[in-house]
């Protein structure tokens, strides 16, 4: 059986990287072997970062650069995604999981379904509270939205669980999780969604 | 017989092992009668997965998990043994049809809906439109158009 592909997209600075560092030691904790493509506009920068952070051996974390509009290889074109997570397959068959990180892009990012099973999308409360409202096609299509950096919204005047409100209305039945990277909170319930929805271990 | 692990729960379903709608349809009719064939629904979009968690519509409790070259299309049979065959419906999902006047225009159409990131397919003098979401976004979308390029939708076929 295949690793599962599981894409992590969103803004730039909403967290994505911060959080695939959160949800390392979890993985790792329940036994799930987990590897890790990073994209990049024109550098390996997340790439390097996790592989400073030692969580994954380095040889578990591949750098893509895309070169242009980030979404660009998400989506239109996913080739140089699909070929390095084939790679990671071949050399690493005991993996469980492959978490695809999007490069920083805006609301309109999306992943194509012939690169990853599931997908969840990143916002934080220090973007905005209104980012829900504006409907963006990553923020309504995503399997899991995450705004993260729950624990800063009273200094960036939001109201979080307004936004949360508003995240529920424009996605209907689909779920929402608030969490805080920087205080580890709600990632074993992403942990838990990923088990149940797309890792099935 | 499908390479299927079967617990109390849940069942993981790894492979296609034919149609419903070619190969496969007179085995599984032949369950159907029995009462032992179970369908799974799935939408237009979600039929692009590999990985699937679903319910059957008797309730059963699946775990798709496809190899990466196989697509799941309407009719798919992804479990058969000899008292129960279970088989995907993908459904065929409400579509918008497009209808450009004139060259142009259908140049227009076209380069505006890619840049909106829509699945489309192309037929003889129109556009078919799939809906992944409410047909009120889509239509806000055209009305910014119309002032660009002359063409119509197509009522009688959404």
């Amino acid at each position: 059986m295949t690793a599962a592909r599981v894409g992590i997209g969103g803004p730039v600075g909403c967290g994505k990287t911060a959080l695939i560092e959160q949800l390392l030691p979890e993985l790792a904790r329940l036994g799930i072997e987990t590897a890790v493509i990073t994209n990049d506009l024109v550098t390996d920068e997340d790439a390097e970062r996790l592989r400073k952070g030692g969580q994954l051996p380095a040889n578990r974390i591949l750098a893509v650069q895309a070169g242009a509009c980030p979404h660009t290889v998400i989506r239109e074109d996913p080739t140089l995604n699909m070929a390095a997570a084939d790679r990671l397959e071949a050399e690493f068959p005991e993996l469980d999981l492959i978490l695809i990180e999007s490069g920083g892009d805006n609301l309109a990012s999306t992943f194509s379904l012939d690169l990853v099973d599931w997908w969840m999308f990143v916002i934080d409360v220090a973007g905005g509270g209104d980012i829900p409202r504006k409907n963006g096609p990553g923020v309504l299509q995503c399997d899991l939205l995450v705004i993260n950096k729950s624990d800063i919204a009273p200094h960036v005047d939001v109201d979080l669980d307004q936004m949360i409100a508003d995240a529920k209305q424009v996605r209907g039945p689909k779920p929402v999780l608030a969490v805080s990277c920087r205080e580890r909170s709600r990632i074993a319930d992403i942990v838990s969604q990923l088990r149940r929805d797309v890792i099935f271990a | 017989m499908t390479a299927a692990s079967i617990s109390t729960k849940v069942m993981k379903l790894t492979s296609i092992e034919g149609s419903f709608n070619a190969d496969l349809h007179d085995i599984v009719h032949a369950l159907e009668h029995k009462g032992q064939v179970e369908f799974v629904h799935v939408s237009q979009a979600d039929a692009a997965r590999k990985r699937l968690r679903a319910e059957t519509d008797k309730g059963r409790e699946v775990q798709i998990v496809l190899p990466r070259s196989a697509s799941i299309k309407d009719g798919a049979v992804v479990h058969l043994s000899e008292d129960l065959a279970i088989v995907l419906r993908v459904d065929t999902g409400a579509r918008m049809v497009l209808v450009p006047h004139d060259i142009q225009s259908a140049m227009r159409l076209g380069h505006w809906c890619g840049n909106l990131h829509w699945k489309v397919e192309f037929n003889a003098g129109s556009m078919s439109v799939q809906l992944d979401g409410p047909e009120g976004q889509y239509r806000a979308r055209l009305q910014d158009l119309e002032s660009l390029a002359d063409f119509h939708i197509d009522e009688s076929a959404s």
